[in-house]
């Protein structure tokens, strides 16, 4: 399922309210391009497409020529077609189609008027006539001046018949033939590939875009660099991204990168001492409030990493503020959601008044010693009952998300404190064998503005994550007993750290797969028996269920895109606070 | 009552059904100071198979619960069901502070000694009446163990150092809850199993159609059908958790058209019988998108009623 923003999901709203089904994502989304918002006709259109013929069939028709050289002029020409085929079926159904129409219609030919030259020529030229031709029959105008060809195409593409389900691919297909415009066969572009070795692999390496996978270098990168189709992601080395040099020390290049930790030396010694045991045995832990020393003397290329992060929260920042509409939306029920539950479960204090329901026990008092103040009135209590913790994943493969998830944060983060709750939103991920938890917003910061400050690099050591979380609450708990602990996962945990060789396992062996699935699901196990709270969101390119139930039993939610993390942690809150003893 | 059974005989409901209704209604007369209690029903409620399982459960005895959405007219059937069956109704509606004491009855202080106030399943057990506990899964489980006693084959409130009331026999419960509200909490199965539970279906098209005719007889047919397609639009988008349940609103759409009826412009009308119900603004702009799709702008109220 793809993510969408608030113009684009109020796109997909009318293409849905027009369908009558919500279960499908369309190919198409029609947005205006000048104004960016969506463009109400053409998505009734779309949605009527798949009303009549169905997700299968909209995808079977434009797959035909998908990778061809035109398929964008195909596209637009298919799409002047089924308008006037959906139309001739939904107008007995929706009469206000007409009116939208014509509307449509007029716009079109007044937005001519608003083109610029380089719009002008970039548009298709038959795809203009036809479109022309097209808007002209509606409005009953005169049609424009064409050639017998064109005049031909636009009567054949003006189909006011009853096209059925199984006929729809062959009658547009027909027409793109007689015309040769689509003859059944695509004819790609076929990208050139060459392989380099050497020397001369290695200068075009430098000059080229190359591909990286999670390494134990921190990068930082916008969402939109990322190469969809793999792992890793673009990244020009000429241009944008840093890539720091091996340090002599880790733990400097880490605060560095980082920030400061908020414990002393000697306090991180001796929690290392404490946590880095077993299957953690040589690694380091660094607690952070991403606090940096500005007089402390950077190398450039430092410096630009820095930068390059402050980037990063300025493009999360901007996310959330383009659609601050849906965000706040969201906040408004996400808020009432958890409200509402904690009404529900949350004890009542009774108080003594002089209105309520009557305790018997002290009305002697009224009869003995004039005390009229023998009711019990329920009181709602407004000091905070338990805390959340949101701990998000900001390992490398969470690079194609970050402006979406911190945003999310950021709509829990307020959710929560308009419910009283005390929240902290912490992100982690693990480099050169240090386990580093970046807290972006404590339990006593008012604003949660600074979940902005999210960017994602490196590996995830969940179970080391865990024993730090396990620490940090041992810390600071936010005056509260009960503790909710939420963590955005992939369900994969995967760190370039070994695991030392040991009596269980002479060999030693990654820490990946069963043995990282393993090690998580001890460490929750650890938590919950000292009464903390443990739900994950599950999220991830792949379908790790079965690894998430091995961690997290049954406290988990599966959500299909990333823009569900704020109501997935919502439902975890719900779930929870049915079963806390508030 | 003689509407609501020319109704339900031509809704098709079984004759036998209703024959036995109209004699429990006709041999269990109602005291006069009750009668004023016994509800006069301004909607009908639509659904032949609906009216038949409940009907048949309150010839038995049983308690009912209607499990239902939002606007499956859940408390349209309850009162229609008091009023066929002639019985005085007492409307209790669920909240979280809900306790045994508003339920029952609770002591109260007078002229210098304890006494019992009434409370409404109390008055609804010695009247022999109706009770409609709304929205049941609302309130807490542990307030609602108080009822266990009144709704199973006991049929007997005990209030501690009072007498222990027997129902009277024509004494049934009908509750309502709308399952997936957010914040309500399931019903435990001690409770659940006292009641008969109605599976509420969202409302069709045709029967939407019908109340609509219904309760405007002069609005032109094709607009009768846009509205109640309209509704069954914001029907699907709730299902769909792409808007609240705020909009989905049955009543709100009936009040939009009687003010379309009066005069006021149809956008307007819709946005104070629906979309004003929200908030929240990018809801609205959802919302009027559904609206725009159905009805048009530029529509006159006057060319929606003959």
């Amino acid at each position: 399922m793809r993510t969408y923003n608030a113009v684009e999901k109020r796109a997909v709203n009318q293409i849905w309210t027009a369908s009558g089904k919500y279960h499908f994502e369309p190919l198409f989304l029609a947005i205006h391009k000048r104004s960016g918002i969506p463009n109400f006709y053409m998505n009734l259109v779309i949605g009527l497409t798949y009303k009549y013929y169905g997700e299968d069939i909209v995808n079977q028709l434009f797959d035909c020529w998908r990778g061809d050289m035109h398929q964008s002029m195909l596209d637009d020409l298919t799409w002047l077609m089924l308008e006037d085929i959906v139309y001739v079926k939904e107008i007995v159904h929706r009469p206000v189609l007409h009116e939208l129409r014509e509307q449509y219609a007029k716009n079109f030919f007044a937005s001519e008027y608003l083109l610029s030259r380089q719009e002008w020529m970039s548009k298709n030229q038959l795809v203009y006539t036809m479109q022309v031709s097209h808007y002209s029959r509606i409005l009953n105008r005169k049609q424009p001046v064409m050639t017998m060809r064109e005049k031909q195409l636009s009567d054949a593409m003006h189909i006011q018949e009853d096209i059925s389900q199984s006929m729809l691919m062959h009658t547009i297909l027909d027409i793109f033939k007689s015309y040769d415009l689509f003859d059944g066969n695509r004819h790609e572009k076929h990208p050139h590939v060459f392989h380099l070795h050497g020397l001369l692999a290695s200068v075009m390496t430098h000059l080229m875009p190359t591909q990286l996978v999670k390494t134990d270098r921190v990068v930082v990168m916008r969402s939109s660099q990322i190469d969809e189709e793999g792992e890793g992601f673009l990244q020009s080395k000429n241009t944008s991204n840093i890539v720091l040099k091996q340090h002599d020390s880790d733990r400097m290049y880490i605060e560095r990168c980082f920030g400061r930790s908020i414990y002393s030396n000697q306090k991180l010694n001796l929690l290392e001492k404490q946590i880095c045991t077993g299957n953690h045995t040589g690694c380091h832990v660094w607690i952070t409030d991403g606090i940096k020393d500005d007089k402390e003397q950077i190398t450039a290329e430092e410096r630009y990493l820095r930068d390059q992060a402050a980037l990063q929260e300025k493009r999360n920042r901007e996310y959330y503020y383009k659609n601050i509409a849906l965000h706040k939306s969201m906040i408004y029920k996400l808020k009432n959601e958890i409200e509402n539950s904690l009404l529900i479960h949350q004890q009542k204090n009774a108080l003594v008044g002089r209105s309520g329901t009557l305790d018997t026990r002290r009305v002697y008092r009224a009869v003995y010693v004039n005390d009229d103040r023998i009711f019990l009135r329920s009181e709602e209590e407004t000091s905070p009952l338990f805390s959340v913790d949101l701990v998000l994943d900001a390992s490398a493969s969470r690079l194609s998300f970050q402006e979406v998830i911190a945003s999310q944060g950021y709509v829990l983060s307020e959710s929560l404190k308009a419910c009283h709750i005390p929240v902290r939103i912490s992100e982690f991920n693990s480099l050169r064998g240090y386990t580093v938890l970046r807290i972006l917003k404590s339990f006593q910061e008012k604003r949660s503005e600074s979940v902005f400050q999210y960017f994602a690099s490196g590996w995830n050591r969940d179970g080391l994550m865990l024993k730090e979380i396990g620490d940090l609450l041992e810390e600071e708990h936010g005056d509260v007993k009960e503790h909710l602990v939420i963590i955005l996962t992939d369900a994969s945990p995967n760190d370039s750290f070994r695991i030392h060789a040991s009596k269980e396992n002479p060999l030693g062996c990654n820490y990946e797969d069963d043995a990282g699935v393993k090690d998580a699901a001890n460490e929750v196990r650890n938590l919950k028996k000292n009464g903390i709270r443990v739900g994950a969101i599950l999220f991830g390119s792949h379908d790790a269920s079965k690894e998430a139930r091995m961690i997290y039993e049954n406290e988990y939610v599966r959500m299909k895109s990333v823009d569900q993390l704020a109501n997935a942690a919502g439902f975890l809150i719900r779930k929870e606070v049915g079963e806390m003893n508030i | 009552m003689e509407d609501l059974m020319q109704f339900l005989r031509e809704e098709g409901l079984s004759e036998n059904v209703l024959h036995e209704v109209h004699e429990y209604a006709v041999s269990h007369p109602v005291s006069d100071a009750m009668k004023q209690r016994i509800p006069v029903p301004h909607f009908m409620y639509y659904g032949v198979n609906v009216w038949e399982d409940a009907l048949c459960a309150l010839l038995c005895g049983k308690n009912i619960l209607l499990v239902g959405e939002k606007a499956t007219g859940k408390n349209v059937l309850c009162e229609n069901l008091a009023c066929i069956f002639q019985r005085p109704s007492w409307d209790i509606s669920f909240h979280v502070n809900m306790d045994a004491a508003s339920l029952i009855g609770t002591d109260s202080f007078e002229n210098g000694s304890v006494v019992f106030r009434e409370g409404p399943v109390y008055k609804c057990a010695v009247n022999g009446g109706f009770g409609i506990l709304d929205e049941i899964n609302m309130a807490k489980n542990e307030a609602l163990a108080v009822l266990h006693s009144v709704l199973d084959f006991r049929r007997v409130i005990d209030v501690p150092g009072y007498d222990r009331i027997v129902l009277k026999d024509e004494t049934r419960f009908i509750a309502t809850m709308n399952y997936n509200y957010a914040g309500t909490r399931e019903l435990n199965e001690a409770l659940s199993s006292r009641f008969v539970v109605i599976q509420m279906p969202p409302i069709t098209q045709e029967d939407l159609q019908r109340l609509l005719k219904n309760q405007f007889p002069d609005m032109l047919d094709k607009y009768v059908k846009q509205f109640a397609l309209l509704f069954l639009d914001f029907q699907k988008k709730c299902e769909n958790t792409e808007l609240s349940t705020k909009a989905l609103d049955l009543r709100g759409m009936l009040d939009a058209i009687d003010l379309m009826h009066k005069g006021l412009s149809v956008k307007e009308a819709l946005d104070l019988g629906i979309t004003n119900k929200t908030f929240d603004m990018y809801e609205k702009q959802l919302i009027h998108d559904v609206i725009n799709a159905r009805i048009s702008s530029k529509l006159l109220p006057s060319e929606i009623f003959r």
